[in-house]
């Protein structure tokens, strides 16, 4: 059965910032501008069978792909008549489905620009569907053809498959109109030579390609006074400046009748031309459902190609969508990937799986636990927009919503305070979770206020989402006070490697390195993968703050009196009874 | 005189020059004339509207001004409001995208000799895009662009084409016609430099006289995208080549200076342009009665 593609996005554009899903779909280069189109408006789909429709076209394409691997002429050549199909006039209406009414301007004809469109086309099209060999991928991507008519008549003029113009063909009340004006306009040209050859003959001028000359006073008052004297040549003769007059040939008796006469049928030629166009406008825009059909095709097909290309370039996988959790095997998240070429850092795969409903993220500074969350909502957004991902394998359910509260969603230009932006956008979230489905990445959430209020609402929001139906909650934070609550899963960085970072750090080589040699040799120990935290446990109570800060060469006092508060801060919280709770 | 046809044969031709009615049309049209005694296939484009059609009154492309004679086989650029009242039987070859004030605007062959009003893209983006389809698609391999400099700087990175400078001088203004045609070989050749140096700032955008008194001391030169960005009179860019070297991202090739006289001499003139700025004039008085001049490019 053929699908359509329809539905709103699914992905919010805070969401899709932060997941830096843009940099994965900039990679897609559709051919035609229908795809571009489409394309423009990246769309999450909403629609499970939306997006599997996306998988089997991609599919499906590929494996014509493969079938002519051996033969990339054909496939380069079905590149190139996407490539040069043109964007239709707007008779669809604003998008491409057809499936509107006619439009208002229907009484006014195509211009012969509009009509070159629909041909150029029609050419491509008939050129594609020649070389998709296969009627069962033909068939699934609706390829078909029923305008022969329209084809012909569009064809009658233009000297190759892609020009157009109004020819003798479409009305054969042209031909002897524009054989008498090619006669006339052969007898002008005769007649313009013989003039400036008795120009030349009788004042040395030499006119050719030229309407006019500039001639010396003398000359040419002496060519005003011979003017009309005899059989000579007629001039007009006007001045120019203080040295010089302008000359020009003037039309003899022969050429003002040619001149007359080519006029009037030119009138009458373009009157012709006019009714060739309303009759062929007709035409095109009884084909309208034809091309409606057509354009769904080129569509659909050009997305398979566009999307099965980049499955073959990066060696992408198919998503599972059957999950009732989320599973990722060997994860690249691109866009970072991207960046650890460019720096010469070493990029790990992410391996996360997750079959509760939240999962809380701890970890270091620097540790990438926003980057865990990026990479989650990143492989649900590209596979909600119908793409293959980078990973050996990917299981998931479809979303109604995919969202991001944190940092930078959207908060420059409200005016709100750090923390208001923070609750505005808790409550946004909260309200799509009620809607339906909804993935949703908190990252660093209650930031902006004091630890203990954040631990505890941040433990409520935990709370209510890991009871919100359908939703899966991915939550970023410092605070690893928060509660342990059920079905909620709790995780941290496996973070930075202590022992060789001590030993590379410390080593004499490394005593006169500044703080951005640093950083990136400890970006390079940094390990990315996530470990649970054990059962019935709360795993260490800090993070690796305090170490990175010493490799980093902060002061050792500052360090160690940091620490001594650390110490005093969680024996007080203990005596008083407000140490983390481990359970319900 | 015209100009030697092998001069613009091949080529991508921009005629620019300094303001309007400064004899830019008449020099493409002189061009053209050439290309045609010789033989040669062309394409004519109008960067914007040629003189005469207004977006207000565009009926005014159906006759009379702006409409240039086409000779069969040229390829020009049109609005398609226009196609109608071309009488020299076009065939659309090819749409060009977006549109200009006029609407919709083909790149057209002329079928029979006979005329059409010029219409260019406005975008200049569009009028490379045009030239670029009309060259890879081998309809011909000659273009003559009329138009005004700040729309063909970017169509003269296209390959193998070049910028000429039309000016008409009379007695009146021809001191400073000349000062400007020597400020103008001056800009043209500047040195390219790509890559900054140590010392060296690149500017984007207008390098106008307070950008110059801006540059800070400790920079020695100072790198600008083309020289239509910059916007020195003659004496502040003599200054500041007196301290500093001046060079462009994108040299572009000059192809030299169209002159037409009014009032005056051609010596008079020679020596106001000094020998080196009067060596670079490749047409005096285009439609002068004196048969054909040779060009030494």
């Amino acid at each position: 059965m053929r699908r359509e593609i329809t539905g709103a996005s699914a992905c919010s554009p805070s969401a899709w910032e932060f997941c830096r899903a843009e940099e994965f779909w900039a990679l897609q280069k559709p051919a035609t501008p229908y795809a571009s189109d489409f394309l423009a408006r990246r769309e999450t789909f909403r629609d499970k069978g939306d997006i599997i429709a996306a998988y089997d076209d991609t599919d499906a394409y590929g494996r014509f792909a493969l079938t002519h691997s051996k033969e990339s002429s054909r496939l380069d050549r079905i590149a190139w008549h996407l490539s040069r199909m043109p964007r239709l006039p707007s008779v669809f209406g604003e998008d491409s489905s057809g499936d509107n009414a006619a439009r208002e301007e229907d009484s006014v004809p195509y211009d012969a620009v509009e009509l070159f469109l629909f041909k150029k086309f029609l050419s491509n099209y008939r050129a594609l569907l020649t070389l998709v060999d296969d009627e069962a991928l033909k068939n699934r991507f609706g390829m078909e053809f029923h305008s022969e008519g329209l084809s012909a008549a569009l064809d009658s003029g233009g000297s190759d498959p892609e020009t157009f113009q109004v020819s003798e063909r479409h009305d054969p009340g042209l031909a002897p109109l524009r054989a008498r004006l090619r006669d006339l306009a052969e007898e002008t040209a005769r007649e313009k030579e013989r003039i400036a050859e008795k120009l030349a003959a009788e004042w040395g001028l030499d006119f050719r390609g030229r309407d006019f000359l500039t001639l010396p006073s003398d000359e040419a008052l002496k060519m005003a006074a011979a003017c009309g004297q005899g059989d000579g040549a007629k001039v007009s003769v006007e001045p120019y400046d203080e040295h010089s007059f302008v000359v020009r040939p003037l039309p003899d008796a022969r050429l003002l009748e040619a001149e007359r006469e080519r006029e009037v049928l030119r009138e009458k030629e373009a009157e012709l031309e006019n009714r060739v166009l309303v009759g062929l406008s007709r035409f095109v825009r009884s084909e309208r459902p034809n091309f409606a059909r057509y354009l769904r095709a080129v569509l659909r097909f050009d997305l398979a190609r566009t999307r099965y290309a980049l499955a073959a370039e990066l060696g992408l996988a198919r998503p599972g969508l059957d999950s009732g959790g989320y599973s990722l095997s060997k994860g690249r998240f691109y866009p970072c990937e991207k960046d650890c070429v460019a720096i010469g850092a070493a990029y790990s795969p992410l391996d996360f799986t997750l079959s509760d409903p939240v999962a809380v993220l701890f970890g270091s500074n620097m540790g990438g636990k926003t980057v865990v969350l990026q990479t989650a909502l990143f492989f649900q957004t590209i596979a909600q927009c119908g793409l293959f991902v980078p990973a050996s394998s990917f299981a998931t359910r479809v979303y109604r919503h995919i969202e991001y509260v944190g940092e930078g969603g959207g908060e420059k230009g409200r005016g709100l305070s750090g923390f208001g932006f923070e609750i505005r956008s808790l409550d946004e979230a909260w309200k799509l979770a009620a809607d339906g489905p909804c993935m949703t990445a908190f990252d660093e959430f209650a930031r902006s206020t004091g630890s203990e209020e954040a631990e505890a609402l941040l433990s409520a929001v935990i709370e209510a989402f890991a009871s919100a139906p359908g939703a899966r909650s991915l939550f970023a934070t410092h605070f690893m006070g928060v509660a342990r609550l059920p079905r909620a899963r709790y995780f941290r960085m496996a973070g930075l490697d202590l022992e060789k970072a001590h030993r590379v750090l410390n080593a004499p080589e490394e005593s006169d390195s500044g703080p951005d040699d640093r950083i990136r040799l400890i970006n390079r120990m940094m390990r990315y993968s996530v470990e649970e935290e054990r059962p019935g446990g709360v795993g260490r109570k800090r993070s690796d703050a305090m170490e990175i800060a010493s490799l980093l060469g902060l002061d050792g006092r500052i360090v160690a009196k940091a620490a001594e508060f650390g110490e005093r801060r969680a024996d007080a919280a203990e005596y008083e009874g407000k140490k983390p709770r481990t359970g319900p | 005189m015209l100009p030697d046809p092998e001069f613009f044969a091949g080529r991508v031709n921009l005629v620019g020059g300094p303001g309007a009615a400064c004899g830019k049309t008449t020099f493409a049209k002189a061009a053209l004339a050439s290309l045609r005694e010789a033989g040669r296939g062309c394409a004519l484009i109008s960067a914007g509207l040629e003189g005469g059609i207004s977006p207000l009154r565009p009926q005014s492309g159906g006759a009379g001004r702006g409409r240039v004679s086409l000779r069969k086989g040229e390829i020009f650029v049109t609005a398609a409001a226009f196609l109608r009242s071309a009488t020299c039987m076009p065939e659309i070859l090819e749409a060009v995208p977006g549109s200009s004030a006029l609407g919709k605007l083909a790149v057209a062959r002329a079928c029979r000799d006979g005329e059409a009003a010029l219409v260019g893209p406005e975008r200049n983006e569009w009028l490379s895009w045009v030239i670029r389809r009309i060259i890879e698609e081998g309809w011909t391999d000659t273009v003559i662009v009329d138009g005004s400099m700040n729309r063909i700087t970017q169509a003269a990175s296209l390959p193998r084409a070049r910028v000429f400078w039309a000016v008409r001088a009379g007695r009146g203004d021809y001191l400073k016609i000349a000062a400007k045609m020597r400020h103008m070989l001056r800009l043209v050749n500047l040195p390219e430099m790509r890559e900054t140096g140590p010392d060296m700032a690149r500017i984007e955008g207008p390098f106008t006289g307070s950008g110059a008194a801006a540059v800070p001391s400790g920079v020695k030169g100072v790198i600008v995208e083309d020289f239509t960005k910059i916007f020195l009179d003659g004496r502040e860019l003599a200054a500041f080549l007196g301290t500093r070297t001046l060079s462009v991202a994108h040299c572009v090739e000059f192809g030299g200076f169209s002159v037409a006289l009014h009032d005056m001499g051609r010596p008079e003139f020679e020596k106001a342009l000094g020998e080196e700025c009067a060596g670079a004039v490749v047409s005096w008085d285009a439609y002068a009665a004196q048969g054909r001049e040779k060009i030494h490019a």
